[in-house]
């Protein structure tokens, strides 16, 4: 486990998912499993993409129709 | 019920006479955290997603209104009597807590997610153990499911047991034998072995032909799933411990799962009640059939020439997040033009089988199917396919109404396999 | 607050009037009917519970049967209070007085799609995002697009004249009404257009501007039964591009430069303030990455026919560039543009002083002021707030939001919001009268800066309403209490809301 910033740390390099320091969580139980986890940000990635779709028929990414960088300040391509 | 079956039933624990006060505090105790986080939310993200909500429009028919019910009841604003009932309107089908923020955004940053399919099954539990009484046709299904070991699915009207001895009839007029017990084991569950038997017949002919030993257990039994659901927990688990003892006597080391249901129980029940190790690995049928079609140990032969969509199983795609699969499988049958409805669309359908809402409420779960039915004839196609014996009786009887065929995958894995010629 | 007569409790014998005239199986009296129907989003004295809860709850499903209900409510005296969504942040639908709920779900009908001349018209329980699901196959779009756009309802946007996270480019609930049917407090029902009564003309100098007088009352003066909205062809495009700044001062400069360049695609100008980003650097994943330096960030999103976004996107960029800003990425852009539904408040974003997680309600101000006074205002609300967490520890300061608030432009004034957290479990009647104060410390505020209490939750709660008075102070007020009067005699509708109790001050008027 690593330490991301104060409060926030970096449990499974395989999903790439920070998580709230568990210090932090003494009055609410963490029992979501790993399996459930992977599960919640696939899902979130499906429903946003969702989402694109629904407001427009074509989402453009800035990096795609400008000079700007595909990806900011402190985020790699993971 | 009559006295004879009364007799015939076992001693199981959980349908008791116990002080509703007490009941309620232990209920409330229990679940006061997570019903603040929604009261506290008040997102209702669930809401246009729920089945039940969309053809009631009750605002008490909400996974929100379940949760604001427990602080309601800490403060002394209601009463678990009171309000109990409400929870028999869901179909458990795992939308909402899907759809929920709390889980979908955060869920995984906290590692705490909104829970609303337990929340629903304790208080019915809770209902139960206060002897409210609120559900006699639940009750009655669970007390002929421990009468016949199997849900009493060839009779709604009276809910008389089934025979527990003919678990196994869909089987008689296979052209090869299957075997009992063994390291591969067949699960088939209720609604599929006593009435929907062509789907067991489909499976057990994909895995004979795909050249996979498997055996039937020595004596099914209901998964104890659906006594969960309806708030027996003991009886759940008394149906359960049959289950794997059997499947210990056989040896088995795998079981496939053709019901989304069992497959449920299996996966999230079981593993509350037994330790990982005494446990069976369980493959989900159409999974399976996706992986001999990748590894081409099967082959589609017959083309199926017709225009079809596909209901994902609530349990599935909601609670489990599979939904590859069939999709992959519906585009390599030839002949078949397949219109998708994309599975996040599908977080807000159901067609109101699950949960025992069927049983219960019978004129809502109709409701419920007649919508799903009617958006699939939206498309323009000439089937909608699915993947759940239990969704597929009320959607054949919806889409007899409103001229629409229901399929079965796996039943169409079989027809274009040839395997029904 | 002026004392109140009490209001007369529903009788059986008005009950069963509701039963003879809408059916029995849509009038409730259950517990749970009532209970899921006691509060909205917006902070609540839970620990007061039973006090909103309604008497009886009706569920009608046209336009004669919500007359029926209100010439039953004026016969026995009995308050109405119209529920739509129940996702309002600001207490409009909360039973103050009990009475009748008057649930519109029921109603959701779609009534007539014409593609001609690109009008919907619907019944009010119906939700956006269904509607919109509905719309696809025929490529137009309903572009009204709430934070609560996947469940709350048209009429809910109507009564409370709700404002739109794309309205810069497609206008606000307000703009994209063209007509109504409302029943009256006193049960007649009226079709009120813009300016005169043809249903699908947009702006018509026939009559009076009724429509808009029927939007935003906070269902204080009749109760919406249909609507037909505008059409919009569904965007060929979307593009969402977040900048980040290393001062607030720099962010605030660059949201000026990008809602005064004339782009017509821009669809909002978001400006969150430094509390807000360190606030999304300790809860929300796609922050958590960004460096320190970056102190401010101006979210903005474009949407219409791809050339035009592309042109745009370019312009955009440049402006951005040359105001400091710096490009946050496509992944954080476009992923949390499409998160702004679900992402801006989750209870167990909730902190103690100590930093331990609770789950905590959401109290969301929505103010709409000026661009010159942001900065003032933004120091003020955050002075206010951070002195109540310190005094008494159960709310959390979540940061602030600046949003672009006009239809068709960027520029002008802004709906700023700061984000509290309160931790409901430890509410007492103390602590919660601590949190009307503070309510009322930041409306003051917003007055001191020539701001609008509400830009579109509306003004409803205590440390709201008792500052319209205030607010339209210049004669506004007068009229808004001679107008409620005029149409709701008994004050049956929905009363004591937006402090109009006053209207009826002087006679003796139950409830």
């Amino acid at each position: 486990m690593k330490q991301v910033r104060k409060g926030v740390v970096l449990r499974r390099e395989d999903l790439h998912v920070f998580e709230v320091d568990p210090a932090l969580m003494t009055r609410v139980p963490q029992d979501v499993t790993d399996a459930e986890q992977t599960r919640i940000v696939r899902n979130r990635w499906e429903y946003l993409d969702w989402m694109h779709r629904h407001f427009a028929h074509n989402t453009l990414l800035l990096s795609a129709v400008t000079e700007a960088p595909a990806h900011g300040p402190g985020q790699s391509a993971h | 019920m009559s006295d004879e079956i009364r007799a015939a039933m076992p001693e199981v624990s959980g349908n008791g006479h116990q002080d509703v006060r007490e009941v309620e505090s232990e209920f409330v105790r229990g679940h006061l955290l997570q019903a603040y986080g929604c009261f506290s939310s008040g997102h209702k993200f669930c809401r246009e997603v729920c089945p039940v909500y969309q053809v009631t429009r009750n605002e008490q028919h909400t996974p929100t209104a379940f949760h604001a019910n427990v602080v309601a009841m800490e403060k002394g604003a209601a009463r678990l009597e009171e309000v109990a009932d409400n929870y028999s309107y869901c179909t458990l089908c795992g939308g909402c807590e899907l759809r929920c923020p709390n889980t979908l955004f955060v869920g995984d940053f906290y590692r705490n997610r909104t829970r609303t399919v337990k929340l629903v099954q304790d208080m019915r539990a809770a209902a139960n153990k206060a002897g409210l009484g609120l559900w006699p046709r639940w009750q009655r299904w669970v007390e002929a499911t421990m009468v016949g070991k199997n849900e009493p699915v060839l009779d709604y009207e009276q809910i008389r047991p089934v025979d527990p001895n003919r678990v196994a009839d869909w089987a008689k007029d296979l052209p090869f034998e299957i075997p009992r017990g063994g390291e591969n084991i067949l699960f088939v569950d209720c609604e599929a072995a006593y009435y929907r038997t062509s789907l067991p017949k489909a499976v057990a002919k994909i895995l004979h032909a795909a050249g996979v030993p498997f055996g039937l257990m020595y004596e099914q039994w209901c998964c104890g799933g659906p006594s969960l659901e309806m708030g027996y927990p003991d009886h759940a688990r008394y149906l359960a411990e049959h289950n794997v003892a059997d499947w210990k006597k056989a040896g088995a080391k795998r079981v496939f799962v053709l019901d989304p249901h069992d497959y449920i129980s299996f996966v999230d029940m079981y593993p509350q009640f037994f330790p990982e190790e005494e446990l069976p690995e369980f493959v989900f049928m159409i999974d399976f059939v996706a992986e001999l079609l990748d590894q081409g140990k099967i082959q589609f032969v017959k083309p199926i020439e017709k225009t079809v969509t596909y209901h994902d199983p609530c349990r599935m795609n909601k609670r489990l997040g599979k939904w590859e699969a069939p999709r992959k499988i519906l585009r390599a049958i030839p002949g078949l033009t397949f219109i998708d409805v994309d599975h996040v669309t599908q977080w807000a359908y159901c067609s109101g089988a699950g949960g025992g809402f069927a049983v219960e409420h019978p004129d809502l779960a109709k409701k419920i199917a007649d919508l799903r039915i009617a958006r699939a004839k939206e498309l323009n196609v000439e089937a909608l396919v699915s993947a759940c014996p239990w969704s597929e009786r009320p959607l054949t009887s919806s889409g007899r109404e409103q001229q629409l065929e229901v399929l079965d995958l796996l039943e169409m894995v079989a027809e274009a396999m040839g395997l029904n010629d | 607050m002026a004392t109140l007569t009490v209001p007369n409790p529903v009788t059986d014998k008005a009950i069963a009037a509701l039963e003879q005239a809408i059916g029995k199986e849509k009038v409730l009296t259950d517990v749970g009917a009532r209970v899921a129907r006691t509060r909205v989003p917006a902070p609540f004295p839970v620990h007061r519970f039973a006090e909103h809860m309604p008497d009886v709850v009706v569920l009608p499903e046209s336009a004669e049967e919500v007359s029926a209900i209100l010439r039953i409510a004026n016969q026995y005296r009995v308050p109405v209070v119209p529920r739509a969504g129940g996702t309002g942040l600001a207490d409009g639908a909360v039973p103050l007085h009990k009475g009748i709920l008057l649930d519109i779900k029921k109603m959701n009908k779609i009534l007539e799609l014409d593609l001609v001349n690109r009008t919907v018209t619907v019944q009010p329980g119906l939700n956006m995002l269904k509607l919109n699901e509905y719309l696809a196959p025929y490529g137009v779009f309903y572009p009204d697009d709430p934070a609560s756009y996947p469940v709350s309802i048209i009429g809910g946007r109507i009564g409370t004249s709700g404002w739109s996270l794309i309205g810069s480019r497609y206008g606000h609930t307000r703009d994209l009404v063209i007509s109504l049917q409302v029943v009256l407090p006193t049960g007649e029902i009226v079709r009120l257009s813009d300016g005169g009564g043809a249903p699908k003309v947009r702006k018509a100098s026939t009559g009076y501007n009724l429509k808009q007088l029927f939007i935003g009352t906070q269902g204080t003066l009749g109760v919406v039964t249909e609507a037909t909205l505008e059409l919009f062809p569904k965007p060929e495009a979307e593009l969402a591009a977040f900048f980040g700044y290393e001062s607030f001062e720099a962010a605030y400069r660059s949201t000026g430069a990008l809602s005064t360049s004339g782009l017509g695609t821009l669809a909002a100008v978001i400006l969150f303030d430094e509390r807000k980003v360190e606030y999304l650097r300790r809860d929300d994943e796609a922050y958590i990455p960004l460096p320190e330096r970056i102190k401010a960030v101006v979210a903005t999103a474009l949407y219409g026919v791809e050339e035009e976004v592309r042109a745009a996107a370019n312009r955009l960029f440049k402006i951005a560039r040359e105001t400091d800003g710096e490009y946050l990425g496509d992944e954080l852009s476009a992923g949390d543009w499409a998160s702004r539904h679900d992402r801006y408040a989750t209870p167990l974003h909730g902190r103690l002083p100590d930093g331990t997680v609770v789950p905590m309600s959401w109290h969301c101000e929505d103010a709409a002021i000026i661009y010159s006074e942001l900065p003032a205002i933004k120091q003020k609300w955050h002075e206010i707030t951070d002195r109540y967490i310190q005094k008494y520890g159960i709310f959390d300061n979540w940061g602030m939001f600046f949003y672009s608030n006009n239809p068709y432009k960027g520029w002008g004034d802004y709906l700023v919001e700061i984000d509290i957290g309160i931790w409901e479990q430890a509410l007492n009647e103390e602590t919660w009268q601590a949190w009307v104060n503070l309510k009322r410390e930041i409306t003051r505020a917003t007055l001191e800066h020539q701001g609008s209490i509400s830009a579109c939750h509306g003004a409803c709660r205590e440390g709201d309403a008792e500052f319209i008075p205030v607010e339209m102070a210049e004669g506004g007020f007068e009229l808004m209490k001679r107008i409620k009067r005029l149409l709701d005699p008994n004050n049956i509708l929905n009363p004591s809301k937006n402090f109009l109790h006053l209207a009826y001050a002087d006679e003796e008027v139950t409830p």
